[in-house]
């Protein structure tokens, strides 16, 4: 006979009369259980000799409930009769059918992945094996309404619920924590009629509140903020405030009260703030820049003034990742999420609650049940890592503290296996023991892998929702192997989705060919500066197509300096860079709108420019006919006529190649402009020429101006070739005497004003109004037209466009403009 | 009057300027180039005989500018303008001026030609105006107070009487000043004197 295991968890062990079967179980069970096959029946035993587990026995079980099936797995030793080693013996909790059973039917909110609810479920279970023998058989229900977050998810899951067991009545129903219990309320009676529903772990005041039939019944847990106030206090003493931070879910503003009672008692020691309804951002901001003399206290924010829902692990393992001060709670479940602890019911005395109503239902009573325990004892609970953190050692943790996440010593981690080195040295009986032992120590394994796998997941999940939200992705380059790992997001910006192993050069290879040398220069750079780094650079697809790319990261580097990986982020910037290309062709569109609407103005000083070489070729050509009709030709007089009928020719054709690209095509429009945004536009519009120029730009804007009609590209191109004129005035300046300083202001009478003043050497008195005329530059290149474009433009907007010196010497070019409450006349 | 009249070029544009010496030159006109106002200013006689052609649109002092400044000085060149693109506000006041024509570019040489010879015409007349001017004011110089008292009276007509009455004299000697101004003046009578006078810009008494 075996010894009965502890856990509920085991390896399975299966009768089957055909290997197929087996085959097919074990593919849908995975790698999560061995199996050993029996292909005979097994010997007949007694209900007595079952430890917990799982007799996959029929095919109901193996094929109706394949992916339950490992989460019920127990497995018990049975010494076989020809008594060689041991034999395998397993029950099924769930099918099998030596005994008549009563069902629990358990509703969680959530998902199964999360730590808390596979406690829960765990505990549960575990308590009612551990009561007696086994007549409640548990199904569990796992609703995830935070996942379908429709409107009418909620209904349609109960209309499913209500299809699936409307052949079963169960005892009773549980409902397994708040979100579940609110399900249930709604609609426990459609899918359950005249059923009896526990609840678990849900708070007592919050239950008073609504007033539940007496079908429902169950032991509230219960908050207390005031002892766990103390202990934190009690734990930094030096704090001199309590940062309360809240969400705006009826669950967080009912929380919320509790805080402030809480803090009514604890206010003569420390200072309290509530953080009503915050955005996530704003709020992980403020807790960013907390001083370390502040405790947290924190149920996690469910939901935020943004309107995003969190879990609450979620949300305090956020909230913990920055604040610089400790957390404290009041869920059990947020204990390893990034809370110090506190003083809090926990999930397993709940389950344990649970599991005692389930038995005296089960045992004939009917709710109200009498002496219920008033609520589920409170406990302190605290996260090991968190205690490292603080630097908060054991011996000042009150007395019955349970302490979650300590590292095992050696001794801890190795035991079984060296008791199982010690028992596999032993005799056939001891061999026994020691294949109990190590069943047991892979049990534990599993149980704690299992945990953590849900938690590494659920964190996964986390970051995954974090980074797609925010279309980011992940990459590290293990500079050691060459090798670089990519998350998905990360393959299929840089084209790689469906690519096996990749190392750096592959990586470079979806690089564009002209950004690869940048983009390897840059990596080396923050390698050899032990710095970030940032780089944009283009991929191109397998396609062809080109993206964008932004990459962040860091080098890192092992303590002694050793270069290790190269860890960052990637994110499509190609609609921003897209957004620039689109930026500079409506710079180029301006400039030649401008002058297409002035050519009016232009049309004379062009035919004068015009004139000039075909007036000289006139009089040279009427001068050769003359010279030809004298009686003496002079031909060297005549070459030399015809070299400059050439030369003007050729001038000629240079002024109309001019007034070519002058006559673009173009159409003026008219709207509502508001001067400081196209002061700003304009500013973006030529930023990279102020870097290259070492311009430094002041922006002294009026808030408020009335806004102008007009054509805010014209407009743009006249603020932006006094930009330009400014810059070219300071260009003999040193780099830190080129300053622009661009004021927009109200100049009376409705109208608004825009200077653009510069630090140069200023206008010659005499030249103050000729240098609107065209051609008059002071310029070596140009034509000398700029202004005297941008003067029309702004005549045609009934404005004016003056010149003068400012106080320090350099220009000024004043635009005053009707408002648009005035613009009507023209 | 003996000098050959020049036809003085100022347009800043060598090329223009260039081509219109050698047309000018073409067609036997004596002509010289200046590149700008300032250097026509100081280089130039006012008494040369001539014209000047000149591009109304330059750096520096500009056409309309540099006859102002000529008519300040009491030049006698009659001036024609050209210009690459005519506006007709710089137009009217170029003619306004005194200016013999304004010609647009490209100007053809038939346009041209017949204006300086207008402006070298007018310009003929203008010196020989001058001149006699000249001589009248030298005559006018050798009257004594008395003689030139009388003179305008003499103009407006008024018999010795009532010059005498005017003057606070007897009509005697009245008569002798009346003689010998005529005499320097060299008139034989009221009307060629009363032509004279008003050439000279002098009215009768006020």
């Amino acid at each position: 006979m075996g010894p009965s295991l502890p856990g509920p968890h085991v390896l399975a062990a299966l009768t089957f009369d055909r290997e197929s079967k087996s085959d097919m179980l074990s593919k849908r069970l995975g790698r999560r259980l061995s199996l050993f096959r029996f292909s005979r029946r097994l010997p007949t035993i007694g209900p007595d000799e079952f430890g917990e587990g799982l007799l996959l026995s029929t095919k109901r079980a193996a094929i109706a409930q394949p992916a339950e099936a490992p989460e019920r797995l127990g497995a018990m030793l049975h010494q076989s009769i020809a008594r060689v080693l041991f034999a395998w013996l397993l029950v099924c909790t769930w099918a099998g059918a030596t005994k008549a059973t009563t069902t629990i039917v358990v509703f969680y909110a959530d998902s199964r992945t999360l730590p808390a609810v596979a406690l829960f479920d765990e505990t549960l279970r575990a308590a009612l094996r551990e009561s007696g023998p086994s007549t409640i058989e548990i199904v569990s229900e796992f609703l995830e309404l935070g996942r379908f977050p429709g409107d009418d998810y909620p209904d349609l899951a109960a209309n499913f619920m209500r299809q699936k067991y409307r052949h079963s009545k169960p005892l009773a129903v549980v409902a397994g924590g708040p979100g579940a219990l609110e399900f249930l309320i709604r609609h426990g009676e459609e899918i359950f009629p005249g059923v009896t529903v526990i609840h678990a772990y849900v708070d007592g005041k919050w239950l008073a509140a609504k007033r539940l039939p007496a079908s429902i019944t169950g032991v509230p847990s219960s908050f207390d903020p005031a002892t766990t106030i103390d202990i934190a206090l009690a734990l930094h003493p030096r704090t001199r405030r309590i940062v309360v931070p809240s969400g705006t879910s009826g669950m967080d503003i009912h929380l919320m009260s509790f805080m402030r009672d809480a803090a009514r008692s604890s206010a003569s020691r420390v200072a309290f703030e509530f953080w009503d309804a915050l955005p996530m951002t704003d709020l992980l901001n403020r807790l960013a820049a907390l001083p370390p003399d502040t405790i947290v206290l924190t149920w996690g924010v469910l939901r935020d003034a943004a309107g995003h829902w969190f879990t609450g692990r979620e949300s305090v393992t956020l909230m913990s990742k920055v604040s610089p001060a400790p957390l404290y709670g009041l869920i059990s479940p947020q204990v390893g999420a990034g809370i110090v602890g506190g003083y809090m019911s926990t999930i397993e005395d709940s389950a344990r609650e649970v599991a005692r109503v389930s038995i005296r239902l089960a045992a004939g009573e009917k709710p109200p049940l009498s002496s219920l325990p008033a609520n589920v004892p409170l406990r302190y609970v605290f996260d090991w890592r968190q205690l490292q953190r603080w630097g908060i050692g054991d011996d000042r943790l009150p007395e019955g503290s349970i302490v979650l996440y300590r590292q095992p010593s050696l001794w801890e981690e190795y035991r079984w296996q060296l008791i199982a080195g010690m028992a596999l040295g032993a005799l056939v009986l001891a061999l026994c023991i020691a294949e109990a032992v190590l069943i047991g120590r892979l049990h534990a394994e599993r149980r704690r892998r299992r945990r953590s796998e849900a938690e590494l997941q659920e964190s996964e999940e986390r970051v995954s929702l974090a980074a797609n939200a925010a279309g980011l992705a992940h990459w590290l380059w293990d500079v050691r192997t060459n090798a670089v790992w990519l998350s998905e997001r990360g393959r299929s910006l840089l084209g790689l989705a469906g690519q096996g192993a990749l190392d750096f050069n592959r990586l470079l290879q979806s690089v564009h060919p002209e950004d690869r040398g940048a983009m390897k220069a840059a990596i080396e750079k923050s390698i050899e500066k032990k710095g970030d780094f940032d780089h944009e650079m283009r991929i191109v697809h397998p396609d062809g197509a080109i993206r964008w790319i932004g990459s962040r990261g860091r080098p890192e580097f092992s303590e002694h300096g050793t270069l290790q990986r190269v860890r960052g982020v990637a994110i499509d910037i190609t609609a921003r860079r897209e957004a620039e290309t689109e930026a500079q062709q409506h710079r180029d569109q301006a400039a030649h709108l401008s002058r297409v609407t002035t050519l009016g103005q232009l049309s004379g000083a062009l035919a004068h420019e015009l004139n000039q070489p075909l007036s000289a070729i006139l009089s040279n050509a009427e001068a050769a006919q003359r010279f030809l009709a004298q009686d003496r030709v002079n031909l060297d007089e005549l070459r030399e006529i015809l070299g400059d009928i050439i030369a003007d020719n050729q001038r000629a054709g240079a002024v109309i190649e001019r007034l070519h690209s002058l006559l673009k095509r173009g159409k003026s429009v008219r709207t509502t402009i508001d001067l400081n945004e196209l002061v700003r536009e304009v500013c973006r519009l030529c930023g990279s020429d102020f870097m290259t120029r070492n311009v430094q730009m002041k922006l002294q804007l009026t808030p408020g101006l009335a806004t102008v009609s007009g054509d805010a590209i014209q407009l743009q191109q006249v603020v932006l070739n006094l930009i330009v004129n400014a810059c070219d005035a300071m260009t003999d300046n040193a780099p830190e005497r080129r300053v622009i300083t661009i004021q927009t202001s109200s100049a009376g009478e409705g109208r608004v004003k825009i200077s653009v003043s510069d630090i140069g050497p200023g206008i010659r008195a005499d030249q103050v109004e000729r240098i609107f005329d065209p051609f008059v530059t002071s310029k070596s290149t140009g034509m000398g037209l700029g202004l005297s474009i941008s003067r029309s433009i702004i005549r045609a907007h009934q404005g004016e466009l003056s010149a003068g010196n400012n106080g320090a010497g350099g220009a000024v070019f004043s635009i005053i403009l009707p408002g648009r409450a005035n613009a009507g006349a023209a | 009057m003996t000098a050959e009249p020049t036809v003085f070029v100022i347009d800043d544009d060598s090329s223009v300027r260039k081509a219109l010496l050698r047309l000018l030159s073409a067609h036997g006109l004596k002509s010289v180039g200046f590149s700008s106002a300032e250097e026509f200013l100081s280089g130039y006689a006012v008494s040369a005989p001539g014209c000047i052609v000149l591009d109304i649109s330059m750096p520096g002092i500009d056409g309309l500018a540099l006859q102002r400044r000529l008519d300040q000085q009491g030049s006698l060149l009659p001036i024609v303008f050209i210009t690459g693109h005519g506006t007709i506000s710089a137009t009217v006041e170029a003619m306004k001026a005194g200016a013999v024509d304004f010609l647009t570019k490209p100007v053809g040489q038939d346009a041209l030609l017949h204006a300086i010879s207008q402006a070298i015409e007018k310009n003929r007349s203008n010196r020989a105006k001058e001149e006699e001017l000249a001589q009248i004011k030298a005559r006018l110089a050798d009257l004594t107070p008395r003689e030139r008292e009388v003179l305008p009276y003499v103009v407006a007509g008024m018999v010795n009487k009532q010059i005498a009455h005017a003057l606070g004299t007897v009509e005697k000697t009245i008569k002798v000043h009346r003689a010998r101004m005529m005499q320097k003046l060299g008139v034989s009578s009221v009307a060629a004197l009363v032509k004279l006078a008003s050439k000279a810009g002098i009215a009768g008494p006020s």
